[in-house]
């Protein structure tokens, strides 16, 4: 029953929020955060129980008439635990910065509820007919979202948005039903067996396309920046940090046991498109003047090397995908939010009007500061462990084929200074004399994603150790031996 | 059982007759709302009694095997009553108060009532007489909207219906004059694949239903037809007979008539027909910028989705059936929306950029919008997606997969146009000419409450199976 909280919490939540909320903006907040807490509490409560339970996998469902056919099957073992766990802290804080939000804030926090639940269900599915449908009914809320609270060209963004991702995932569907299929079950966690030899690639193609869209990889992440800069803040940080992460998991839950062979075969690929995204996003960062399309850049070039780590095939190659997962999802969610705040004040993204907001709002400089570090992957932060790890399980497979990765690690070190000299360093603009720092909540909300970023930079084996036990399963899948 | 076997469509069609009968009575007699309420009530009673008799009886043979009924037969039916019940109490407001209304009200049951008995029958003669019925009902209904353009388009309509009507007969002549039998069963013993007279029979009466679908290329009718007509009345018009020609079709060719062992280029003609309506129908909706039209062409389209389960043949018969269900309700939701718009705003264009403003002004009605725009466009929680889960997972089972891609990829280019609406509710409404719009009708006004109850029985549809499991559904529909 625990299992199925952290979807059924925030659901509640969001027929309360639209019952009681009534338009009124503390009482749409109020309700909202009780929920959110309360459903990331019950992910941490999930998180003691699996490491009782010696990480046996823990399920919940409801049993059809017809057994075998019902499809509220929900799971959860190392390999979701991390990113429930991720996206119910990450609701919390999504929710704390649009405290102020203007328009419609019931519609606003029961959406943001409804996304938590929906992003709750594709970690948890253990059907993949519920896998389709969370991950379809993700887009809803997040389609209003950046269409009713975006900025100025919200709405073309969400429409791409919506239609880029529904292709992938529509081709994923053909893929998911080749492959239920073939191997005549439903079940994903520890279920799904491989597909028969003939249609393996077929499958692993098709349900690529969906997953891949999602990741994104270069050349099918053009939705991300529009989306990441017309969405609003709590938008950005729900986007950067979890529904990237959608695509990870999919490769590691349904694609990579569904396709064992096809994946092996793919892994290559996989490598040159990560690789591929790594410098690609690194150069594109470094050449925009909008400091949130920056940061959306910035994304692609992480979620680089978490494919990367994940064609190595081996065990520390998934655990260091799952690493990188969760540290992007507190690292973009600070950035994603630092740089609200800094347009909540000055209204402007456009990266030369700013400088020197460092000594004049140093609060919010050192955060920045912060951010850019751990975006570059400074050691001792939650980037590190993940992305070295990244590199050496990819070198150990592929040798000096990845050397080219080793510019976009510069690349990396290169934008985020830049972001840092343009923004906090040099002489502050005569405009911006009265821009006031952080606010207590602010600093709350930035001291909140600071912690846990520190604190997986110091113990990258706490995540590591969760995965662990799902990911040597995994690789062994694959004939990736450790 | 096999006695009250009769019950599931004798019954429902007495009380169809009667209540219409007596409605235009009383209609005479200057009771305009009685009389529509009498008729309202026949059809909730016959949507009640196809109902229970669809999940309690199994399909049986009536009357020398002219006709069957019960099971996926008599659900199926019982949607039809369903959605013509909603349209005459969506446009109670004409329906009560004019003469026109009732009338339009009973045309609009003797319609359902030729749906029904097109779905059950068995004998080519009687399905091509109701054809014709729905038909003629369905002229009526276009032009009752009155205005010179309904007219014109009821004109074009009827033309171009009655060049589908010479080509139904010109197939039963064929048929009936080489193998001697209009009966299904008698023409499916004497039928021979290789007779090329045979061959000429299936395609002029698949081109026939295929006008009757509005699917390509005889899909042309569509678009006009669904702009100009009252919304309440298009939310019959655009759903109910596609569910009779669909079940009809299920008949004639995947299992019946033209089966697929004996007629494989029969199955190939379908599944032309059928990209070539997901092809046509969403690059033609991406173009309008008036809601029904759009409405229109995306029927087109999701006929195409249709034809895909049957292409698939006998292994796509529940998941067709399931379709044409569940696409009917979520059309009928999105114009029963379309009604309460309108109603609401009396001088909106009906353009989707007029909708601007909406979703602040009237928020159940945006949100009844969206989820019938949500269900056709097939996303999950929506019952809509059932129904394309399950016809694409037939067409890829008989290895149709090409087919599926197709569909899939037509789902994802009408997001394209379905999303506009979505956008264009939720955008500010300053952009509405001569000002704030002044609300016109009172809140809980009747067309208001049919869009809300169609939107709660599309999300109803859409959550319950996966809850209870797919087989539960499937099971409704086993023939």
């Amino acid at each position: 029953m625990g299992v199925l909280l952290p979807v059924l919490l925030p659901l509640v939540g969001v027929i309360l929020v639209v019952l009681f909320g009534g338009g009124d903006r503390s009482r749409s907040r109020l309700l909202a955060s009780i929920f959110a807490l309360a459903t990331f509490i019950v992910t941490l409560y999930l998180a003691a129980a699996l490491h009782d339970g010696g990480s046996e996998a823990l399920r919940w469902g409801i049993e059809a008439a017809i057994p075998g056919t019902g499809f509220v099957m929900l799971a959860i073992d190392g390999l979701s635990l991390p990113l429930v766990v991720l996206t119910g802290f990450l609701t919390c804080l999504a929710i704390l910065s649009s405290w102020e939000v203007g328009e419609s804030p019931t519609a606003h926090h029961a959406l943001l509820l409804g996304l938590e639940a929906a992003v709750m269900a594709v970690f948890l599915a253990d059907n993949l007919i519920l896998f389709y449908v969370a991950w379809e009914a993700v887009l809803i809320p997040m389609f209003f979202l950046i269409s009713v609270w975006g900025h100025e060209n919200r709405r073309a963004a969400a429409l791409k948005f919506f239609i880029y991702t529904f292709l992938g995932s529509a081709l994923m569907l053909i893929g998911i039903i080749v492959l239920a299929r073939s191997v005549q079950t439903l079940t994903i966690v520890g279920g799904v067996g491989a597909a028969d030899p003939a249609s393996q690639s077929l499958v692993f193609w098709l349900l690529a396309a969906g997953l891949l869209v999602k990741v994104p990889v270069v050349p099918l992440h053009t939705w991300l920046p529009d989306a990441h800069v017309e969405a609003p803040t709590a938008g950005s940080i729900m986007l950067a940090g979890v529904l990237l992460k959608m695509g990870g998991y999919g490769l590691l839950r349904v694609a990579l046991p569904a396709a064992p062979e096809a994946f092996s075969a793919a892994a290559p690929v996989l490598a040159v498109l990560g690789g591929i995204g790594i410098m690609y996003g690194a150069v594109l960062a470094l050449g925009q003047s909008d400091l949130k399309r920056l940061v959306a850049y910035s994304s692609v070039a992480h979620m680089g090397f978490m494919l990367l780590a994940i064609s190595a095939g081996t065990s520390a190659g998934i655990g260091a995908a799952m690493l990188i997962m969760v540290s992007h999802g507190l690292v973009s969610g600070l950035s994603f939010f630092l740089v609200g705040a800094v347009y909540q004040r000055t209204h402007t993204r456009e990266i030369s009007r700013f400088g020197g907001l460092g000594s004049k709002i140093p609060v919010f400089g050192g955060a920045f500061v912060f951010a850019a570090l751990a975006s570059l992957g400074l050691p001792g932060l939650s980037g590190f462990p993940g992305e070295l790890l990244s590199v050496l399980e990819g070198f150990s497979r592929f040798g000096w084929w990845i050397a080219p990765v080793g510019v976009g690690v510069v690349l990396s070190a290169a934008y985020n200074l830049y972001a840092v000299r343009a923004v906090a360093h040099g002489t502050l603009a005569p405009e911006w004399t009265d821009i006031a720092d952080l606010s207590t909540r602010e600093r709350i909300i930035a001291a909140a994603f600071i912690v846990p970023i520190v604190f997986l930079g110091l113990w990258p084996a706490t995540v590591l150790s969760l995965t662990d036990p799902v990911s040597k399963v995994l690789a062994l899948t694959m004939g990736g031996g450790q | 059982m096999e006695n009250v076997t009769p019950i599931s469509l004798w019954i429902p069609a007495a009380i169809v007759v009667a209540g219409a009968v007596f409605g235009l009575l009383a209609d005479a007699l200057r009771h305009r709302a009685a009389g529509a309420g009498i008729i309202a009530v026949s059809l909730v009673a016959a949507f009640g009694v196809c109902g229970w008799t669809g999940l309690t009886l199994t399909p049986t043979p009536l009357l020398d095997v002219t006709f069957v009924s019960g099971g996926v037969l008599s659900v199926a039916a019982s949607v039809v009553y369903l959605i013509a019940a909603l349209s005459v109490l969506s446009g109670w407001r004409q329906v009560a108060s004019t003469h026109r209304g009732v009338t339009m009200a009973a045309i609009t049951a003797f319609s359902a009532l030729g749906i029904h008995v097109l779905i059950s029958s068995l004998d080519l003669l009687t399905t091509i007489l109701v054809l014709e019925t729905i038909a003629i009902a369905g002229y009526a209904l276009v032009s009752g909207a009155g205005g010179r353009r309904a007219d014109e388009a009821a004109l074009r309509y009827f033309i171009q219906g009655g060049v589908a009507t010479g080509f139904t007969l010109l197939g039963l002549a064929v048929l009936y004059g080489i193998f001697g039998s209009t009966n299904y069963l008698g023409l499916c013993n004497a039928l021979d694949g290789g007779s090329r007279v045979a061959a000429l029979g299936m395609v002029l009466i698949l081109s026939a239903f295929a006008f009757k679908l509005g699917a390509a290329p005889f899909h042309t009718w569509a678009p006009d037809v669904y702009e100009v007509t009252e919304p309440a009345t298009a939310a019959f018009l655009a759903s109910a007979p596609k569910i009779g020609a669909l079940m009809a079709l299920l008949m004639v060719f995947p299992a019946g008539l033209f089966n697929a062992q004996r007629f494989p280029s029969g199955t190939t003609a379908i599944a032309v027909v059928a990209a070539a309506s997901i092809v046509i129908g969403n690059l033609g909706g991406l173009r309008q910028s008036s809601l029904t039209r759009m409405l229109g062409y995306s029927g087109v389209a999701q006929v195409g989705y249709g034809l895909i389960g049957l292409a698939s043949g006998v292994i796509g018969y529940e998941e067709t059936a399931i379709f044409a269900v569940t696409y009917a309700l979520g059309v009928a939701a999105a114009f029963f929306a379309v009604a309460a718009i309108r109603e609401r705003r009396p001088q909106w264009d009906g353009s989707i950029a007029g909708l601007a403003g909406l979703a602040a002004e009237v928020p159940v009605l945006a949100v009844s919008m969206v989820v019938a725009v949500l269900s056709l466009t097939g996303i999950p929680l929506f019952l809509g997606f059932w129904g394309k889960l399950l016809v694409f997972t037939s067409a890829i089972s008989a290895g149709l997969t090409w087919l599926a891609v197709a569909g899939v990829l037509g789902s994802v280019i009408s997001f394209g146009y379905y999303g506009k609406v979505l956008i264009a509710m939720y955008a500010p409404g300053a952009t509405v000419a001569g000002g704030l719009p002044e609300p016109s009708g009172r809140g809980g006004s009747s067309a208001s409450v049919v869009a809300v109850i169609s939107a709660l029985l599309v999300v109803v549809g859409g959550v319950g199976p996966l809850i209870t499991g797919i087989s539960e559904v499937l099971r409704l529909f086993t023939l």
